[in-house]
């Protein structure tokens, strides 16, 4: 475990000093990424400045159940959204044969092939308008609160890592898989931007139970901001950071399971 | 010890069959089965040097694909190492080096000298060994001038050299190298060669070589494999597959006026054809054209004269004819 | 017979990929519509409003296409822009009829099983204006494709400064879905915001066509409002002109 991250330390030093020779190229991206990002904010605040609030929730409590969202991908994204989630891409090229020649496991090679440095604006952006959310609404956080919120999203991360390393391991059986991953992933996910008390409840059940994105971010922000409705909510709030160990820990088997197949094993 | 044990050796891939019906393919596709590796079977010694030729699809990319222990072979035995490659993948990873000529193995935006730092920490490379390899390999390699610039910045000569050095840092005791002189201008590509005899004679390390450039296979490999529709039809020393399989020239002659029969002693076959031109195959370790073309000049009348020689394709349908 | 099959195969293999991008729009039409009923679910009529607003935004949106800035910028980094310029054919002018061949093979692929879908809904909601409004509307399409073309057109020439401009593609893209009304009309906003989207010209491509359609627009509000997107559409055209004359002097004196 020290070694997986005294070597990644190693690469992304190695990483930024590269990157340092296309500084404006860098921040420039950064920065687009940021504006698109905040561009989206905007949005929440636009509509909910003209409706009042949306559902009962307003502009802090949306920039919460967003930001969840936002920064468990983006952190995700850092880490494995160039290289495993464009798994397709990297089996053509022989990259994956590369990486079955070295004493290292392939997702942890991956990781440290491709840093995503241009999710960097991303957080940078959710950080700004969490903090800002959490000071104008809650306060200071308890510190079972502030445990609670650093779980979920670590849970987050996970679950999104997952669904990322999920998606890649579909180009092991088809090469459908960006269009698959865009709209499961994707689409589907961008319900969570809005409460989904105000989607029908076969929406909110579909996001629960087929594809568990409402525990990135709506279970949590539910406890957060003391909006549970039922013991039921209540409960799936806490089961979020658990829900994460256990989708990624699918993820993991599929993932393997199509190495598997790609060397042939069991053929 | 033999370094490498492969016994009955077989590989099968399962492909989608292209039916007419449309809908079966959408639906329910049936299967055949390729054998892409047949039965093969072979021993290699340590610190030999082997090359595997063959055409296209014949099974070789297949074959070292089960000795580096990225595929699980159908059926079969194969030890490396006296380990089961596929079933010790890291630690069998530990003690091969793999060059894909077509594919470099360094980070694409990174100097290459920060590579080399990552693939001490992956391969868990000592300090010592570190050091000392960087040092040998960059000097023999050659690549001091350009360790600290971006691979992408690198002429292929100068990525592969780097990519060469890459593969041996960790002091592998087996080196497969997937067509390493593709691409490569004459010069550099001789540079490799005898980097590549170099490091065997040095360090011992068994080369295993795939290439479709005869003259690798020449300059570098004491026995030759050949594979073919995933069966071995070649397993000799070099020397006695150059001497007894070189390959026919032909010699084109267009007579003025074509002769009713054409004697050309020591000569594989002899065509005349209808156009006034005559076909001479011969072995030019037998006989030289100088010879063949003096002797029937000095008898007949002739407009023009076309010297080929022995192409790889020849030489390979040869082997295989064999 | 065996061509046809053939030729059907393979534009189903093809076609998976256009499939999912058209269930993808679906999807983020439903997820609007979703919202707005939640929103408006006190006032019929204004859910009506806002579902043909997201319909028509949607169609609108296949009417546009931010490619110029590609195409060019590929050809400036490539060096290719000085070949360009010995052939015959005006630069511009070639690459967008190129894109415009874009635009309308996905429209047909995409747009119409798309509009298709949604045309039941919008017959239900919608509450169109005149058929002189819907003539004005379509001008006002047109005028917003070729405002779309300029500015990205112009991006597209800051790859002689920038080697990377998508960032610039995405802050413009970015900033005409939010100011443009593409998503939320810009009725709904605020003070300040409100008047800033006002004085720019994204306004022009999807809130003005959409007012005409559908919206109470009184005709002296209308020819002004031409009357400044015919300017907006002088000044940047003269832009990229400019901006064009100067690309090809910095080339014929460097030499590419």
């Amino acid at each position: 475990m020290r070694e997986f991250f005294s070597t990644y330390w190693l690469y992304i030093k190695t990483f930024f000093k590269s990157r340092a020779e296309y500084r404006v190229g860098f921040f420039l991206g950064l920065f687009s990424n940021f504006y698109g990002y905040f561009i989206t904010y905007a949005t929440f605040w636009v509509l909910v400045s003209s409706l009042g609030h949306i559902g009962g929730w307003d502009f802090s409590d949306l920039s919460i159940l967003y930001g969840l969202s936002l920064l468990t991908y983006a952190i995700s994204g850092t880490l494995i959204w160039y290289t495993v989630y464009h798994l397709g891409g990297i089996i053509t090229g022989g990259g994956l044969d590369m990486y079955l020649t070295r004493p290292l496991g392939v997702l942890r090679q991956m990781i440290f092939q491709r840093f995503g440095d241009t999710f960097i604006g991303q957080i940078i952006v959710t950080i700004i308008f969490l903090s800002m959310a959490i000071i104008n609404k809650i306060g200071t956080l308890t510190p079972a609160l502030f445990a609670y919120f650093l779980l979920c999203i670590i849970g987050g991360v996970l679950i999104q890592a997952g669904a990322m390393i999920l998606i890649g391991s579909i180009s092991f059986w088809t090469k459908r898989s960006a269009e698959i991953g865009e709209l499961f992933y994707y689409e589907i996910r961008d319900l969570t931007q809005y409460p989904l008390s105000i989607f029908p409840r076969w929406i909110q059940l579909v996001l629960t139970y087929v594809f568990p994105w409402a525990f990135i971010n709506y279970y949590p922000a539910l406890i957060i901001l003391n909006k549970t409705q039922t013991v039921y909510d209540f409960i799936l709030g806490l089961l979020s950071p658990v829900i994460g160990i256990l989708f990624l820990s699918v993820s993991l088997f599929v993932f393997n399971r199509g190495l598997r197949k790609y060397s042939g094993a069991g053929n | 010890m033999n370094i490498i044990e492969i016994e009955k050796l077989s590989r099968n891939f399962k492909v989608a069959k292209r039916d007419g019906n449309f809908l079966r393919y959408m639906f329910r596709r049936k299967h055949t089965t390729v054998e892409a590796v047949k039965d093969i079977s072979f021993t290699i010694q340590p610190g030999e040097l082997v090359g595997f030729i063959g055409p296209n699809g014949a099974g070789k990319s297949t074959t070292i694909k089960m000795m580096a222990g990225i595929l699980v072979p159908s059926s079969g035995n194969i030890r490396v190492l006296e380990k089961v490659p596929y079933q010790n993948r890291k630690s069998n990873a530990a003690n091969i080096g793999v060059l894909f000529g077509q594919r470099s193995q360094l980070w694409w935006d990174l100097p290459v000298s920060d590579t080399f730092k990552l693939l001490k920490k992956i391969y868990k490379i000592p300090d010592n060994i570190y050091k000392e390899n960087t040092n040998t390999y960059g000097d023999i390699l050659g690549i001091g001038d350009f360790v600290d610039q971006p691979v992408r910045q690198l002429s292929l000569g100068q990525r592969m050299r780097a990519d060469l050095c890459a593969s041996l840092l960790h002091n592998p005791k087996i080196l497969f190298l997937d067509e390493p002189t593709i691409g490569l201008d004459v010069v550099v590509k001789k540079q490799i060669r005898e980097m590549i005899r170099g490091i065997n004679a040095q360090k011992g390390v068994t080369v295993i070589l795939t290439t479709h450039d005869m003259k690798d296979i020449d300059e570098i490999c004491q026995r030759i494999i050949m594979i073919d529709k995933g069966q071995i039809i070649i397993d000799k020393p070099t020397g006695d597959v150059k001497n007894r399989f070189k390959g026919n020239s032909t010699i084109t002659m267009v007579f003025d006026k074509i002769p009713d029969e054409l004697n050309v002693p020591q000569a594989e076959s002899v065509e005349l054809k209808d156009d006034g031109k005559a076909v001479i195959s011969f072995n030019s370790a037998i006989i030289s054209s100088a010879v063949i073309i003096s002797d029937i000049i000095s008898k007949h009348k002739i407009v023009d004269i076309t010297i080929k020689e022995p192409e790889i394709d020849d030489i390979i349908r040869n082997l295989y004819n064999q | 017979m065996s061509f046809f099959i053939i030729s059907l195969k393979s534009s189903f293999i093809y076609r998976s990929s256009v499939i999912f991008s058209i269930i993808g729009s679906l999807f983020s039409m439903l997820l609007t519509i979703a919202l707005w009923t939640f929103v408006f679910q006190h006032d019929p009529e204004k859910i009506k409003y806002m579902i043909t607003y997201a319909i028509l935004s949607s169609i609108i949106g296949m009417c546009y296409s931010s490619g110029m800035s590609n195409a060019i910028a590929g050809k400036v980094t490539g060096g290719a822009f000085a070949i360009d310029l010995i052939r015959p054919v005006n630069f511009i002018l070639m690459h967008y009829y190129q894109l415009l061949g874009g635009i309308c093979s996905s429209f047909i692929m995409r747009g119409i099983p798309v509009i298709a879908v949604f045309t039941p809904l919008l017959i239900m909601n919608a509450n169109f204006n005149s058929p002189l409004h819907i003539l004005c509307a379509i001008i006002a399409i047109i005028l917003g494709h070729f405002m779309y073309i300029i500015l990205f057109s112009l991006i597209g020439f800051m790859a002689f400064v920038f080697l990377e401009i998508w960032p610039f593609n995405r802050l413009l893209d970015n900033t005409i879905r939010f100011l443009s009304g593409s998503f939320i009309p810009l009725a709904f906003f605020p003070g300040w915001l409100g008047t800033l989207a006002n004085v720019l010209p994204f306004r022009f491509m999807y809130s003005f066509p959409i007012q005409l359609l559908i919206g109470n627009e009184s005709i002296t509000s209308i020819i002004s409002n031409f009357i400044i997107l015919i300017i907006w559409i002088l000044v940047l055209g003269l832009l990229l002109l400019f901006t064009y004359k100067r690309a090809i002097n910095k080339c014929t004196v460097q030499g590419g």
